[in-house]
C-alpha cells in the first residue's frame, strides 16, 4: 500500500506519489458528487429565472 | 457473515494519510440520493390518474354495474388516489425517518457508517422497487409499505450515518462537514425533480403506470449504484486521530463539553429536550412557508406570479433550502451554535411577521428576500443541529443521539402540515380574503420561533453528573494531554 510505503520508509518520492494519488481520488470524489448537483441546481436556477423575468 | 465482512467497522479504519476530504463526498452521495423525498410530490399528479388512464374510467364502471357485474366492476375500476391519500405516502417515510433514526442510531455508533450506508441503500432502493410493484398493481398499501415504511428506513439510516463519522473527521470544522452532508439532503431534491420528470417523459406510455412504475424502478437502480459510491469510499478515524495543526481547546465555546455523554444519559437531560423543541419549532414554521409558497405568492401577487412563475419561486426556496444548510452551520463554528440558533429564532419572527406586510405593499421582492432568508434558516436549524449536540455530549454516541432527536422532525413533518391546514380552513370559514388568508399562519409561526429562542437561551452545559467520566471527548483530556496520531488536514 502506497501509504504504508511512506510512513514505513519515510521515502521521498513514495511519499510525493502517495500525495498525489489522494489528491486525484479526492478530485475525483467530489467531481462525481458535484457535477449531478450542478445539474440539479441549473435546472432549479433555470426554471427560477421566470420570477425576475 | 463472511460474504459481509467489508462492511465490518474494523475494515474501515482509515490508514495513516488518508485523505479526509474523501469523507464529505462519501456523505453527500447518501444524502443527495435520499434527499429524493422532498422532490417526492412531482408524482402527485401521475399517481392521481393511473386508473383514469388505465382506461377503466368512470363510465366502465357505470357500464358493467348497469350489466349487474359487481364484482367485475368492484375489481376492475379501483377509485384513483386524490393528492391528500398520496401525501399520505411522503408523511409517513417522514415518520419512519424519525423512528428508525431514534431506533438504529445506538445501532449505527457500534457497527460504523458502511454497514448502516448499505443498509440505508437497501431499504431506500428496495423501496422504490415495492413502490414500483403497489403503482403497477395500484395497490396503496404496498406503496405505503415500500416507499412509505422501507424507503423511510433508509431515509433514516442514511441521513444520521455519515453525521457522526463527519464530526469525528473535522473536530476543528463539525458545522462545516455535517452542513456539507446534509446540504446534499436539500441538493437532493433538485436533482431527483427534473430527473424524475426526464423519466416519466422516457417511461410515459410503455405501460399503463404514466411512467411512474419505470421511473420507480429506474431510480431505486440509480440511487443503489450511486449510494455505493459512499459506501465503499467512506472511513472513519483511527482512534486517537486529530487532523494536522489542531490544537484541541483553542477558540474552545463554554457550551463544549470535555467528557462524552451516552446516549441514555442525554435522554434525561433538559438540554436534549429544549434541542428537541429548538429544532420542532423550527421545521414546522419553515413548513409553514414551504407548504403554501406557491398558493401564497399567486394570492399576493394576482396576475403578477402565474402558476408557472411559482413553479421557479418554490425552485429557488428549494436553493436557499440547500445553501442554507452549508453557509449557516459552517458559520456556527466561527460564532458558536448558540448564537446561530439566537438569530434564527430572532430574526425569523421579523421575517415571518415582514411575509403579510410584503403582500399588502405589493412588493415582490421583499416577499421573495423574506422567504429565502427563511428557508436558508429552515435548512441551516437541519444542519447545524448536529454540532451543536456534538458541543453539548461529545462524539462518542452523536450519531445515536442525532437520531433520537430526529423524531422532532417526524413530529414536525405531521404538525406542520396539520396545522397549515387547520389554520387555512379557520380562515376560509371565517370568509378572509384569499390574500389575507395566511396571516395569521405567519404570526403564529413567529410564535413558534420566538418559543425556540426562549429554549435556546436557556441551553447551559451539560451537568457533570451526565458525564461518561472514564470517556473523554478526544483530544481533549482534561487531566492530561494525550499524544495523538496526526494526518494530513
Amino acid at each position: 500500500m502506497a501509504d504504508d510505503v511512506r510512513f514505513q520508509s519515510g521515502g521521498t518520492s513514495a511519499s510525493s506519489a502517495a500525495e498525489n494519488s489522494s489528491k486525484v481520488l479526492v478530485v475525483l470524489a467530489w467531481t462525481f458528487v458535484l457535477v449531478p448537483l450542478a445539474w440539479g441546481f441549473t435546472q432549479t436556477l433555470m426554471k427560477a429565472v421566470a420570477l425576475f423575468q | 457473515m463472511a460474504l459481509l465482512s467489508f462492511l465490518d467497522r474494523e475494515r474501515i479504519i482509515a490508514k495513516p494519510g488518508f485523505n479526509r476530504w474523501l469523507v464529505p463526498p462519501a456523505a453527500l452521495a447518501i444524502h443527495l440520493c435520499i434527499g429524493q423525498a422532498y422532490a417526492f410530490s412531482v408524482f402527485n399528479n401521475p399517481l392521481t390518474k393511473l386508473v383514469a388512464v388505465k382506461g377503466l374510467a368512470p363510465t366502465d364502471t357505470l357500464k358493467l354495474l348497469s350489466q349487474s357485474k359487481l364484482v367485475d366492476a368492484l375489481h376492475a375500476a379501483p377509485t384513483d388516489w386524490s393528492i391528500p391519500t398520496i401525501g399520505w405516502v411522503f408523511s409517513l417515510a417522514i415518520v419512519c425517518l424519525g423512528l428508525s433514526a431514534a431506533t438504529f442510531g445506538a445501532w449505527l455508533d457500534r457497527v460504523g457508517p458502511r454497514k448502516a450506508m448499505f443498509a440505508s441503500a437497501i431499504c431506500f432502493s428496495g423501496g422504490f422497487f415495492v413502490g414500483a410493484v403497489g403503482v403497477y398493481y395500484h395497490l396503496f398499501w404496498l406503496l405505503l409499505l415500500g416507499y412509505g415504511v422501507l424507503g423511510g428506513i433508509g431515509l433514516g439510516l442514511g441521513y444520521i450515518s455519515p453525521v457522526s463519522t463527519l464530526i469525528k473527521w473535522f473536530p476543528d470544522k463539525p458545522g462545516m462537514a455535517t452542513g456539507l452532508a446534509i446540504m446534499g439532503f436539500g441538493g437532493g431534491a433538485m436533482i431527483a425533480a427534473p430527473l424524475s420528470v426526464k423519466l416519466m417523459e422516457v417511461f410515459h406510455g410503455i405501460h399503463h403506470g404514466l411512467g411512474v412504475t419505470g421511473t420507480f424502478l429506474t431510480l431505486g437502480a440509480i440511487y443503489f449504484v450511486y449510494m455505493m459510491f459512499g459506501v465503499f469510499t467512506v472511513r472513519i478515524p483511527a482512534a486517537g486521530w486529530l487532523p494536522e495543526g489542531f490544537v484541541p481547546g483553542t477558540h474552545q465555546h463554554k457550551l463544549v463539553s470535555s467528557y462524552n455523554v451516552s446516549v441514555n444519559n442525554a435522554w434525561k437531560t433538559p438540554q436534549f429536550w429544549l434541542l428537541w423543541v429548538m429544532l420542532l419549532v423550527n421545521v414546522t414554521a419553515g413548513i409553514g412557508v414551504l407548504s403554501q409558497a406557491s398558493p401564497m405568492s399567486q394570492d399576493f401577487f394576482p396576475g403578477r406570479v402565474t402558476a408557472v412563475i411559482a413553479g421557479g419561486f418554490v425552485g429557488l426556496l428549494s436553493i436557499a433550502n440547500m445553501s442554507g444548510r452549508f453557509l449557516w452551520s459552517s458559520f456556527s463554528d466561527l460564532i458558536g451554535r448558540k448564537v446561530t440558533y439566537l438569530v434564527f429564532f430572532t430574526l425569523g419572527p421579523l421575517l415571518y411577521i415582514a411575509i403579510p406586510a410584503s403582500g399588502r405593499a405589493q412588493s415582490v421582492a421583499l416577499f421573495v428576500v423574506c422567504c429565502f432568508l427563511i428557508l436558508t434558516m429552515y435548512g441551516g436549524g437541519f444542519a447545524t443541529i448536529p454540532a451543536y449536540l456534538r458541543d453539548l455530549f461529545g462524539t462518542r454516541q452523536v450519531g445515536a443521539i442525532h437520531g433520537r432527536l430526529l423524531t422532532a422532525w417526524s413530529t414536525a413533518g405531521v404538525l406542520g402540515p396539520a396545522l397549515v391546514s387547520y389554520i387555512g380552513q379557520y380562515q376560509t370559514s371565517h370568509g378572509v380574503p384569499n390574500a389575507h388568508q395566511y396571516d395569521l399562519t405567519m404570526y403564529i409561526m413567529a410564535g413558534l420561533l420566538v418559543i425556540g429562542a426562549i429554549c435556546d437561551l436557556m441551553v447551559k452545559p451539560v451537568d457533570a453528573r451526565f458525564h461518561d467520566v472514564d470517556s473523554p471527548v478526544t483530544g481533549m483530556m482534561p487531566t492530561q494531554t494525550p499524544t495523538p496520531e496526526r494526518s494530513r488536514g
